[in-house]
């Protein structure tokens, strides 16, 4: 996995002599380990742990180098149970809560990696690395906000590996350590800024329109010379008093009628390679496929469309979605969906971005909206992993 | 509680920008009566909207008061009830920024478009303002000067302060019952023309109810037509259609303050719970750049001003002296298939035929115009009996005051 092979990368940070004591009974056994680790045969390491451990099932340290191989291994879940062993026999062991903290991390359970690196700086205060994975977590949650907030980065999970590897698994004990390194590490840890100048960025909010104070001003209506009025010749240049066109009472949503109709053939498109577009053309007719199966009202045809990945509108499960869109789908009366204007682009390999106006009709309304999809490609076949109304 | 302290002054810095812009149009209003403004929303049950915008509103009180933890849990708290609570999402993300560094602006993400990030803040700052200065308990919009007993509900939009107020029919009298964020056009308000991105300022009703399965995911869970463009839109020239209140997407809590093409969105709970209270045909929409509250005995003064003039055109209808029947109406009077000199003539010709006239008026709505001059929108049933006809009509007509005095400027079906 990749993540945590980023992770083990860390080992530099090491040591933080903290002041656990920890009694070395077979200081020997993990400097045997250590040594088939450095010698990169990982395997051997993790067996030889093993075999101690039923003899020693409670040895801290070996404990701690099985946690730490399992980790670099990419076995989550394993070094996962390891490490919350060890926390539960040793509640104050810092190290062993900031390792879990990491693999949680690593799993997105930020909330949980939150708790454990708070229990770790509580029981020591000055530990640098907690701390700094700590800021680390909460730049990553921050981010993860941001996202649901501005609707970011729907399909970028790389964001998440390139910060995770900035948070640091503790490779040993920091009381193994024979080089104290708190006041060193204390002093590298970022310097908070100072107060900030207070002018700086505080904008307000431009307010929000205010109309004039014209609104509906009727003086160009009142003040027309009160004479017949043949041809009105009114200066109001707002104020047609004829025309009154009277529209149709159309239900359709308005928005977008100016976007819409817009036939005209899409700008001229950089060149593009033949099989490219022949994937694209693949993908805009499954679209089509699905259109034709939700107008037919085909519901299980209609549902082959949704990649398994497919991301449920409000993140729902698949199913409750798969129930949901069976009881809209299936009501009765006749329907007619129709694609119109299908762009398709490339975002990534077997990754395709379709933008389309949806025109939809039934007996009882009918409306043209912008959507867009994003299809994937799996065993050949084209599917919508994501479906979204709007641009 | 860590090394974050630094890190977050000036965080608050940043949000302090949203709670000192002014909150407007409220500190018009005499020191009394803010006193006795209502001070907490009404919380109903769990993931009610309300309940949703006192947290993240108390979130940002927190912040004011550098309780940072509260803050975050406050808005942890509202993203539980809806994850998909934007503005509350960037709150939380500028929380737990500021806890690992320092924050440069507000929404601190790279690729963050600025506009974006904007609207939050925009939102912030509508939600936020709501709650210094909510609507005052002890005085009634001088919009609603008298509600028909047809009309159970009436709903007002309050376009410069992004919200919606739901009012319910009390003898006549607007009660308050709730109010509720809204979204209006991206462009403001002032609707034109068609595709112009505003939102209409007027007096309409309600004219349909759209069943939201059949709609695009867009118009979320509710969706009521209203009818723009009114006799006066037309009149002005004004064209566009499909002027709608409506919901949000299914993954959109809320939408910034001005986002719509023109329609006036709300949240889905929040379109749900109006919709409870929308009588097709009836509801009366007003929208209006402000609210103005008055007084109940400052309303009753308008109000017996106009009963009395709509009660002195029906008794000069029945009188059948022309002189005074059309001294009512404004030399620039115009209806559907008019103007002044064609209406008085048609009238002329068919009082000649008249023996007796007898007109009553029932369901009585009159609804203040927002407009640069005295307006309202008066509309009723019309019971017309005469020698040679008898007729039924729901009818509407604009008045006007001019040089003091009242005056019809249109008339027509209602």
């Amino acid at each position: 996995m990749i993540v945590m092979r980023r992770i083990s990368l860390s080992l530099g940070i090491a040591a933080t002599a903290l002041m656990l004591c920890v009694t070395p009974a077979h200081a020997d056994e993990s400097a045997e380990i250590d040594k088939l680790l450095r010698q990169g045969q990982t395997a051997q390491a993790l067996q030889r742990a093993n075999q101690w451990l039923t003899q020693h099932p409670k040895d801290l340290k070996v404990r701690f180098r099985r946690g730490v191989i399992l980790a670099d291994q990419g076995r989550l879940n394993e070094a996962i149970v390891q490490f919350a062993e060890l926390s539960r026999d040793h509640p104050n062991l810092a190290e062993a809560r900031n390792n879990l903290a990491v693999l949680y991390a690593a799993r997105g359970e930020f909330d949980k990696a939150q708790r454990e690196l708070e229990q770790a700086i509580a029981s020591h205060p000055a530990y640098a690395t907690a701390h700094r994975n700590l800021g680390e977590l909460y730049e990553r949650m921050a981010k993860q906000a941001y996202d649901k907030a501005l609707n970011l980065n729907k399909t970028a999970p790389s964001a998440t590996e390139n910060n995770l590897s900035r948070l640091a698994l503790m490779r040993g004990l920091a009381s193994e350590s024979t080089s104290p390194q708190i006041a060193r590490l204390a002093a590298a840890t970022p310097t908070p800024a100072a107060t900030p100048p207070a002018n700086k960025t505080v904008v307000t909010p431009p307010p929000i329109t205010t109309p004039s104070t014209t609104v509906n001003n009727l003086a160009p209506l009142l003040k027309s010379p009160p004479a017949p009025p043949a041809t009105a010749k009114t200066e109001a240049p707002a104020v047609k008093a004829e025309p009154a066109k009277t529209e149709p009472a159309k239900v359709e949503p308005k928005p977008t009628a100016a976007t819409a109709v817009k036939p005209s053939a899409e700008p001229a498109t950089p060149p593009v390679n033949p099989a490219q577009q022949a994937e694209e053309q693949a993908a805009i007719a499954a679209l089509k496929a699905w259109a034709d199966a939700w107008a037919a009202k085909d519901v299980n045809r209609y549902l082959t469309f949704y990649a398994p990945a497919f991301r449920t509108p409000k993140g729902e499960s698949r199913s409750a979605w798969e129930a949901s869109r069976r009881v809209r789908i299936d009501k009765p009366g006749q329907i007619e969906v129709e694609i119109l204007q299908p762009v398709a682009k490339t975002i990534a390999k077997d990754q395709v971005e379709i933008r389309f106006r949806q025109r939809y009709r039934s007996s009882t309304f009918s409306a043209n909206s912008a959507k867009s999809v994003l299809m994937t490609r799996q065993a050949g076949k084209w599917q919508i992993l994501e479906e979204s109304v709007g641009r | 509680m860590l090394r974050v302290a630094p890190f977050i002054r000036f965080f608050v810095l940043l949000w302090i920008a949203v709670f000192a812009a002014p909150v407007g149009s409220m500190s018009a209003l005499p020191m009394d009566v803010i006193r006795t403004i209502r001070e907490e929303p009404n919380l109903q049950g769990e993931g009610s909207s309300s309940n949703l915008e006192a947290l993240v509103v108390q979130s940002l009180k927190s912040i004011r008061q550098q309780r940072f933890d509260d803050a975050l849990d406050l808005i942890d708290r509202a993203l539980d009830i809806n994850p998909s609570f934007r503005l509350a999402q960037m709150i939380k993300g500028d929380l737990l920024l500021a806890r690992a560094r320092p924050l440069e602006s507000l929404g601190n993400v790279s690729d963050a478009p600025p506009e974006a990030v904007e609207d939050l803040r925009r939102e912030a700052f509508v939600r936020l303002a709501r709650y210094e200065a909510p609507p005052p308990v002890n005085l009634v919009p001088d919009a609603l000067l008298e509600l028909s007993p047809q009309q159970k509900y009436a709903v007002l939009v309050d376009t410069g302060r992004s919200r919606v107020y739901l009012f319910e029919n009390r003898d006549g009298n607007p009660r308050y019952i709730s109010d509720y964020y809204v979204t209006i056009g991206k462009l403001g308000t002032e609707k034109q023309k068609e595709g112009d991105k505003r939102t209409p300022l007027g007096v309409y009703h309600v004219t349909r109810s759209l069943d939201p399965d059949t709609l695009p995911d867009l118009y979320g869970d509710g969706a009521y037509p209203i009818n723009y463009p009114n006799a006066l839109d037309r009149k002005f020239g004004r064209t566009g259609y499909g002027i709608w209140l409506h919901g949000s997407p299914s993954d959109t809590y809320s939408r910034p303050p001005q986002a719509s093409d023109g329609c006036v969105v709300l949240t889905n709970p929040d379109i749900v719970d109006l919709g409870k209270r929308i009588q097709v045909g009836f509801t009366p929409v007003v929208i209006a750049p402000k609210v103005n509250w008055v007084k109940m005995s400052e309303r009753e003064i308008l109000r017996r001003e106009l009963q009395e003039e709509i009660e002195t055109w029906r008794q000069d209808w029945e009188s059948r002296d022309m002189g005074r029947y059309l001294s009512h109406y404004a030399d620039q009077f115009w209806s559907d298939d008019g103007n002044f000199s064609q209406w008085r003539e048609q009238k002329q010709r068919v009082n000649q035929g008249k023996s007796w006239v007898k007109v009553e008026l029932s369901n009585l709505s009159i609804l203040r115009y927002p407009a640069a001059q005295p307006m309202v929108e008066v509309s009723f049933d019309q019971n017309y009996q005469s020698n040679n006809l008898k007729q039924v009509i729901r009818k509407r007509q604009y008045w006007v005051k001019q040089d003091q005095d009242w005056k019809i400027v249109y008339e027509g079906a209602g």
